[in-house]
């Protein structure tokens, strides 16, 4: 492999975030602001992460920061599916500040004060699918395993398969004869495919099942002193993976 | 080899570029792209000028235009191995957030980490719209190798899989790559009544 996939395996950060963002029985909602990049983003050139008892929030710099345009994402337990995914600008104003209107950090609120959306998004995941092929088809990206949330990182998983299945593609296609034989296209296709579900399904089977593991609570929080447990827990997860990954293994 | 991607959304693109770069003899092989909408064109592409609050959304693949992205370090050098002036004019229009910063609804500050990956010449998250990864694929591949072809069926039961658009005709291929986001064409031929079934979309 020309990339190293035990980097991509142990990368910590990139688990947490999605651990962090991710679950199902959640909707999201977000966008953009032209605004000027606060100092909350600027100090440490962070993405910001909030976590409450009535779900998430989390806003970065969307572009270089002399082009003032900040992205924004709220995420929050749901027990029933929403109906649809457009209500109008006001009502999910309204929602946002009963959601995070008490919230410390006046970044949040005046983000909601600004923004003008009026999409909320379900957040819908494919269930673990045996195989991601037959006869000379085969399943990419979303199609495979949808991580749909509103701070997207199904893009990343996209890039990850596409690469992926690449290099099997232009490796066997150059050397069939590593697969014992002379090959026509199917049976190239064919072990192509198998090789792409082996190596990204058991990624994406762990980051859907770790983010499950995160949200423990899956309506709003009423209790201070389970807010507090929940907090504790982000603690130990954010500050220490590895237990983290102990404790939680899939 | 003719292959057939379904799909003109990032995987779908990034799928393509590698292929043209990576195929022995590219030329030999037939690679077509088919995108159910046609793509907005902007009529000011210029990255600078490029305002996502005031973008509409485009095609199914990329609908998802509201969205925030964070690429971690992994995944930007990937870009930078799918292709170089990839890579540059993704840097070039999103924000290196060195750091995820985590904290409480109640102000408190629960950890910063850095998002870098200590290698030589080091690199960090790159956060955008979604439609800017998109966006930087998308001049690369050219417009003029995706068409405009909404595929309705795909068929796999015979000799080669097949795809049929919307308002007739049908095309063969070797390999057909099925990009083609949540509700996928191929996924529903790969599973047939299962993937209305226990393959569905999940709500929890």
């Amino acid at each position: 492999m020309l990339y190293n996939m035990s980097k991509l395996d142990l990368d910590s950060d990139l688990v947490i975030s999605k651990r962090l963002i991710f679950s199902r029985g959640f909707c999201g909602v977000g966008g953009f602001i032209d605004v000027e990049i606060p100092t909350e983003i600027t100090a440490a050139q962070s993405m910001v992460f909030t976590f409450g008892p009535t779900g998430s929030f989390g806003y970065c710099s969307a572009a270089p920061s002399s082009h003032n345009v900040m992205g924004w994402w709220s995420n929050w337990a749901v027990p029933d599916i929403p109906k649809g995914n457009i209500t109008d600008k006001t009502e999910c104003r309204q929602q946002l500040r009963q959601r995070h209107g008490s919230w410390h950090d006046p970044v949040i609120r005046s983000i909601i004060d600004k923004m003008n959306t009026d999409r909320i998004y379900p957040i819908w995941t494919t269930p673990e699918l045996p195989h991601w092929r037959e006869s000379g088809a085969v399943l990419l990206g979303d199609a495979a395993h949808t991580l749909q949330a509103t701070s997207g990182q199904g893009a990343c998983q996209a890039l990850e398969d596409s690469v992926t299945f690449c290099l099997l593609l232009s490796h066997y296609m150059e050397m069939p004869e590593s697969l014992g034989g002379v090959l026509n296209s199917k049976d190239i296709t064919e072990v192509v495919a198998k090789g792409l579900y082996e190596i990204q399904n058991p990624r994406v089977t762990k980051i859907k099942s770790q983010a499950r593991n995160l949200y423990v609570t899956k309506r709003t929080i009423t209790n201070i002193l389970v807010e507090y447990i929940y907090y504790f827990y982000i603690y130990i997860w954010t500050n220490f993976p590895i237990i983290g990954e102990f404790f939680h293994r899939p | 080899m003719k292959i057939i991607i379904i799909g003109a959304g990032v995987s779908g693109l990034a799928t393509y570029l590698q292929l043209r770069k990576q195929l022995p003899a590219f030329s030999s092989h037939t690679v077509l792209i088919y995108e159910s909408q046609k793509p907005q064109e902007t009529s000011d592409s210029e990255p600078s000028n490029f305002s996502p609050t005031k973008s509409e959304a485009l095609t199914d693949s990329t609908r998802v235009v509201g969205n925030t992205i964070g690429l971690t370090s992994n995944r930007v050098r990937l870009l930078k191995y799918i292709d170089a002036g990839l890579y540059k004019s993704f840097k070039r229009r999103g924000y290196v957030s060195k750091t995820y910063k985590f904290k409480t609804a109640r102000g408190y500050n629960l950890a910063v980490m850095s998002t870098g990956d200590r290698r030589s010449s080091e690199e960090f998250t790159i956060s955008c719209p979604r439609y800017n990864l998109w966006q930087c694929l998308y001049e690369i591949v050219g417009g003029e190798n995706i068409q405009c072809r909404k595929v309705v069926k795909v068929v796999l039961s015979g000799v080669k899989p097949l795809v049929g658009f919307e308002g007739g005709g049908e095309n063969d291929a070797d390999l057909i790559i099925g990009a083609d986001g949540v509700r996928s064409v191929v996924k529903r031929a790969l599973f047939e009544e299962e993937d209305e079934g226990i393959y569905a979309l999940q709500y929890e």
